[in-house]
């Protein structure tokens, strides 16, 4: 192996462990938000102040695929990629890391400019399933979704530079 | 900034409050506004920590690019 096989190696390795660090500081947040926001709706309510309402959908949407962040990504990628899929039925209180969507072998695998999204064949909550991708739903997402750049790793599991 | 453990802590012990009536209705303007302050601090954590995963899996895919790239050289 050449030395600058081995540095790439090590850029993948230093990069994937500051990606876990990173889910890490996030699944200690999400960890806490559902206990807050149950605290807030107890004690908003006792003084008369309703002013907690449930999260929206599009809200949950961006929890369970995160990182997108913004509605204008929403809008045009997760909401019409959600309603292909038929994803609407994971919304409930199952969230998951980035990482794991990446240890279940993504199915496919969007990459914008501004964040990522991810569709996947199970998520490890609840019996909670997504449906594989077909090769129909691609079509229609590519269709859908010109301005999106497929990179499509259908069925194929993570790079693992362990296993080079 | 509080760290979501401590923000837990601090839930957990208003809610405590709560349930054993310690906390009275008149007594809850200021708790409320501590969960809110907490509510404000955890979003902002997870702001950041949303943009350090988006920047690593960006660092990442470019290294496997390269190191694909290297491997076909």
């Amino acid at each position: 192996m050449t030395t600058a096989a081995q540095i790439a190696i090590q850029r993948v390795q230093r990069a994937q462990a500051i990606l876990d660090r990173a889910v890490q500081n996030l699944d200690r947040v999400l960890s806490v938000e559902d206990r807050l926001e149950e605290a807030l709706v107890n004690v908003a309510q006792r003084v008369g102040r309703p002013i907690f309402k449930p999260l929206r959908l599009e809200q949950r949407a961006e929890r369970i695929l995160r990182p997108v962040r913004t509605s204008t990504i929403f809008t045009r990628v997760i909401g019409p990629i959600i309603r292909i899929l038929g994803l609407n039925t994971i919304f409930g209180s199952a969230t998951f890391t980035v990482e794991e969507l990446e240890v279940a072998n993504l199915h496919v695998f969007f990459n914008t400019e501004r964040g990522f999204i991810a569709g996947m064949e199970r998520i490890p909550y609840a019996g909670t399933f997504y449906k594989p991708i077909t090769r129909e739903e691609r079509l229609n997402l590519e269709e859908l979704l010109p301005d999106t750049h497929l990179i499509a790793r259908l069925f194929t599991p993570p790079e693992d530079p362990e296993n080079e | 900034m509080t760290t979501p453990e401590q923000a837990l802590e601090r839930i957990e012990d208003i809610s405590r409050r709560l349930d054993s009536g310690e906390l009275q209705d008149q007594d809850l303007e200021g708790p409320l506004l501590e969960l809110e302050i907490l509510r404000e601090q955890l979003n902002a954590r997870r702001r950041e920590a949303d943009a350090s995963i988006t920047l690593a899996v960006r660092e990442r895919q470019i290294a496997i690019n390269d190191q694909q790239m290297e491997r076909l050289a």
